[in-house]
């Protein structure tokens, strides 16, 4: 985050310097699939640093089978200081109001799935955050897919979120 | 001089120094750590130096242990005592009792913050997961304090129960803090 003396205060400057965010403008659904592509919405295009990004996660799902699955999107050459920092619903919740919140370490590559059942509409909310090397500048973004095959579509809800800042060179 | 930063006022210096003061602060851990003592004592690369201020302080720790080990105790250390705007500091991990980083066994607790020296916190908290040294649960902690002088906060940290299995506080484990309100000139 420091600046250095006689270092140009320019816009590109200011703006490495300023939190990212994304929102998620409307929902995304998807179904029959357990493959995990990217999110149309959630990416962030980083500068090369080391960044600590956060992701919030509203998903629902038709079918209790459905849930969602998650890994992260990097730069070829980008590395996870940190493991994920994954909360939310277990795997085979099947309600968000139970009880069922877990905390998992994850890398990037590695798929955490989230149970749902209340149906599409009622969101579950589940947290992931890493601190982020980029050294050649590239987006990271979510890539999600349904926990387990089903016709029932899972619900990635608008208003999801990421937020990315930046922490040093 | 700015006595409510991260605003600026009219007057304000713009020096190297004065835009870093605004912005949040981080440590992390470049390799893990492994303990064999349920002796608290402050982490080597979880501490940061902060001036006085309001700060919002935020942690994420990754932690594994064995069936002898059980899991991880945390406190948080202060050089000198915050006061309270939160007097108590939020944990959300897995329980004391957990023993697998998948279970459904999460805990969100406040716990006091009274200590007075980064070597003694008290109380701490404990979180479980006997699933390996490397198999790393999550922690999430959080708080709101302020800080009358300069102040050194530190992660502090032993194993669950005393055995030669060790805890391990895995490499990426991270601190930050982000001031709300600074007390000093920047």
């Amino acid at each position: 985050m420091s600046w250095r003396a006689g270092q140009r205060i320019d816009d590109a400057a200011l703006n490495l310097r300023g939190t990212q965010y994304v929102i998620k403008p409307s929902s995304t659904d998807r179904s029959s699939t357990v493959t995990p592509t990217n999110d149309p919405d959630l990416s962030l295009s980083l500068d090369p640093g080391l960044w600590e990004i956060e992701i919030g996660i509203y998903y629902s799902s038709a079918t209790a089978a459905a849930g969602i699955r998650t890994i992260w999107t990097t730069p070829a050459d980008a590395s996870l200081v940190s493991l994920r920092a994954c909360s939310g619903p277990g795997s085979v919740s099947t309600d968000r109001l139970s009880t069922q919140a877990r905390l998992i370490g994850q890398v990037a590559s590695g798929e955490v799935t989230y149970g749902h059942g209340n149906g599409l509409g009622n969101a579950a909310g589940a947290t992931e955050s890493a601190l982020v090397r980029i050294v050649t500048a590239g987006s990271v973004a979510l890539a999600w897919a349904q926990r387990t095959s089903d016709v029932g579509a899972t619900r990635l809800h608008a208003g999801a979120w990421m937020r990315a800042e930046w922490i040093e060179e | 001089m700015s006595t409510h930063a991260p605003w600026w006022v009219a007057g304000d210096r713009l020096t190297t120094a004065a835009p870093a003061a605004r912005q949040a602060r981080f440590a992390y851990k470049p390799a893990a750590t492994t303990r064999t003592s349920a002796t608290a004592t402050d982490d080597p690369d979880l501490l940061l130096s902060l001036p006085a201020g309001m700060w919002q302080l935020s942690a994420r720790l990754f932690y594994g242990a064995t069936t002898g080990s059980k899991g991880i105790k945390v406190g948080w250390g202060f050089t000198v005592p915050p006061t309270g705007v939160q007097p108590e500091r939020i944990g959300f991990g897995p329980t004391s009792t957990s023993t697998n980083r998948i279970n459904t066994n999460v805990q969100t607790r406040g716990t006091a913050v009274t200590s007075t020296a980064i070597a003694s916190p008290t109380p701490a908290r404990l979180y479980g997961n006997d699933d390996g040294l490397t198999s790393y649960a999550v922690i999430i902690e959080d708080g709101l304090f302020s800080l009358a002088l300069e102040t050194t906060w530190s992660i502090t940290w032993a194993e669950h129960t005393v055995h030669a299995d060790g805890t391990q506080l895995g490499a990426g484990s991270w601190i930050k803090a982000r001031p709300i309100v600074l007390l000093e000139a920047t």
